[in-house]
């Protein structure tokens, strides 16, 4: 009955991680009556982390185009639910909305960048965020409600277990938009787009217009979860939401797990959350060391990730081609 | 209209000072097999990259079904009709062969169901039980039969081929050459560039013959096979002799 289960489930590959994501979350959901409020916390954090890498996965891991500015997105998002919860006293439900849409719309500007590949789309992205961090810190508009303030105290809207909640749906909500979209045929471009975009334009797939339907994608999710983070933090400004560190976290945790994949964002959020506990805790002193030195370390000798050590490898295969590999061309 | 499917009219590629392809005008006419041969460096390659988009003319025009379609995308191009195969292996790797032609009819503008038209391309290629294996574990014959598979599967009215039949041994490229006979007898029209030329007179109802970028000879294969300008630039005076 379970061998014919599993085959069952085997065949139907988006049902079978669905239905994972539906028992992992009710799982989680029944943690914070065994939890004290400290790995209550905890976990927001690392929902709102694998939710940001699973994001940033999208574009980043799946369509081969890594964005080093990603952490715009939840600053905007997290300015946008500022704006609209005190300046404009709406709910958090028209700042989840607001943060999301802010976020896809702004993703759209980058369009004409999705043209580069590689180290200048990387850079281009960087460039704008710091772009935006600017103009955020500059307009009156953005910079808070007083004359003299430089960031925005939001209501508190909910205890931490409304956020332990929060964060826990929207995950879920992330990783299911995140399985469906690999999974149809937006996810088959991309994949394809990743390993050869020129091959990919020749069988008629119209790879800007994919990619920016991933960057829209990858763009609005850290729109919603810097909505949601906002009034969470109580406290936000430029320095906090645009944070840098935001965008590596994102990258990090991608590749840590493993990129590309939708269970590697999971793993590596996981694993370096738990690390860098255990290292806080343990090693202040060289918490950074052993931090660094373990990425280092996965990426240099597992590229895959820590996802790959479980990966079935392939069987043997007869008499692997003997041909060339086409070098990756740009497009006019 | 001439009724001709494809027409280039004095299409041209510089490379800075380098002419690559010099006023070379043609035409296909539907359900036609036409061969292109030339010795490297002739600009075959780059020909082909021209008519599907992946290069930028610096002069002349394409047509495809009486429109210009020099200019356009390679997407819509061959979301226009013209589907092609690559002279290095293209397939996507870590894709199975059936990933990969679905690729193609996905986004074919026909419509339909992807799936039915990747099974039926993959039998018309005879990999019909090779479709779960990955582009790893494909010999370099079914490599390329997928290859066609895929240019199949993106719904065209003419696919361009280069060089299908490097590294393939003879009976292999007697197989590919039936599949390729198979996919003409569809109705597709067939351009090919071709090392080969067995395969090339096997297969040609016509001939293009390109040299230093320019078209040198064009006319039924027996004939332009034994014209001396095309056997003193390319086939050699021992090919002339032999046949």
């Amino acid at each position: 009955m379970s061998d014919r289960l599993a085959l069952w489930l085997r065949r139907r590959p988006v049902l079978s991680r669905l239905l994972l994501i539906l028992a992992f979350a009710l799982l989680l959901a029944l943690l914070p009556a065994l939890v004290n409020s400290y790995w209550e916390r905890l976990l927001v954090f690392v929902f709102v982390n694998i939710a940001l890498a699973s994001a940033w996965n999208l574009i980043g891991g799946v369509a081969g185009y890594p964005s080093f500015g990603h952490g715009v997105f939840f600053g905007l998002g997290a300015y946008t639910a500022a704006i609209v919860m005190v300046r404009w006293e709406m709910g958090l439900l028209a700042a989840l909305l607001a943060g999301g849409l802010m976020a896809g719309l702004f993703a759209l500007l980058f369009i004409p960048i999705l043209r580069q590949r590689g180290f200048y789309f990387a850079l281009s992205t960087l460039a704008a965020m710091l772009a935006v961090q600017t103009g955020l810190r500059e307009w009156r508009f953005t910079r808070g409600m007083a004359e003299w303030d430089l960031g925005w105290t939001l209501p508190d809207v909910g205890s931490l277990h409304f956020y332990y909640y929060l964060m826990l749906g929207l995950l879920g909500g992330t990783l299911v938009a995140i399985v469906l979209t690999i999974h149809s045929k937006i996810g088959h471009a991309l994949h394809a787009i990743h390993k050869d975009e020129v091959v990919a334009a020749s069988v008629g797939i119209p790879c800007t217009r994919y990619k920016a339907i991933a960057f829209v994608i990858s763009a609005a999710i850290p729109g919603v979860i810097g909505a949601a983070y906002a009034p969470f933090l109580t406290y936000i400004s430029v320095d906090n939401v645009f944070d840098l560190a935001i965008t590596l976290n994102m990258i990090l945790i991608a590749i840590f797990g493993g990129i590309g994949t939708v269970v590697g964002p999971i793993v590596g959020g996981i694993a370096l959350t738990v690390i860098d506990q255990i290292a806080w805790a343990n090693f202040l002193d060289y918490h950074r060391l052993i931090f660094g030195l373990l990425i280092v370390l996965v990426i240099t000798f597992r590229p895959g990730g820590v996802v790959s050590w479980f990966r079935r490898r392939p069987s043997k295969a007869p008499a692997p081609a003997a041909l060339p590999a086409r070098k990756q061309e740009a497009l006019p | 209209m001439s009724g001709a499917l494809l027409e280039l009219e004095k299409v041209s590629k510089r490379f800075g000072g380098i002419e690559a392809v010099g006023d070379v005008s043609f035409s296909v006419a539907p359900g036609e097999i036409v061969g292109l041969i030339g010795p490297n460096g002739a600009g075959k390659t780059t020909l082909f990259n021209l008519i599907s988009g992946l290069q930028k003319l610096s002069s002349g025009e394409v047509r495809f079904r009486g429109e210009r379609i020099s200019g356009r995308r390679p997407d819509q191009i061959c979301r226009a009709g013209i589907g092609r195969t690559f002279q290095t292996t293209s397939l996507i790797a870590g894709m199975s062969a059936y990933d990969n032609v679905l690729l193609a009819a996905r986004f074919r503008p026909k419509g339909g169901d992807a799936h039915a038209e990747t099974r039926r391309a993959l039998e018309l290629c005879e990999l019909g039980d090779r479709g779960a294996a990955l582009t790893e574990q494909l010999t370099v014959s079914e490599q390329k039969r997928v290859e066609i598979a895929r240019a199949v599967a993106t719904g065209p009215q003419l696919i361009m081929t280069d060089e299908v039949v490097a590294g393939l041994n003879g009976t292999e490229t007697d197989e590919v050459l039936a599949i390729l006979r198979r996919v003409a007898a569809e109705g597709i029209s067939l351009v090919f560039v071709e090392h080969d030329m067995r395969a090339v007179m096997a297969l040609s109802q016509r001939l293009i013959v390109l040299a230093r970028g320019r078209l040198l000879a064009e006319g039924p294969p027996a004939e332009v096979a034994r014209r001396p300008d095309v056997i003193s630039v390319y086939l050699g005076h021992r090919y002339a002799a032999r046949h």
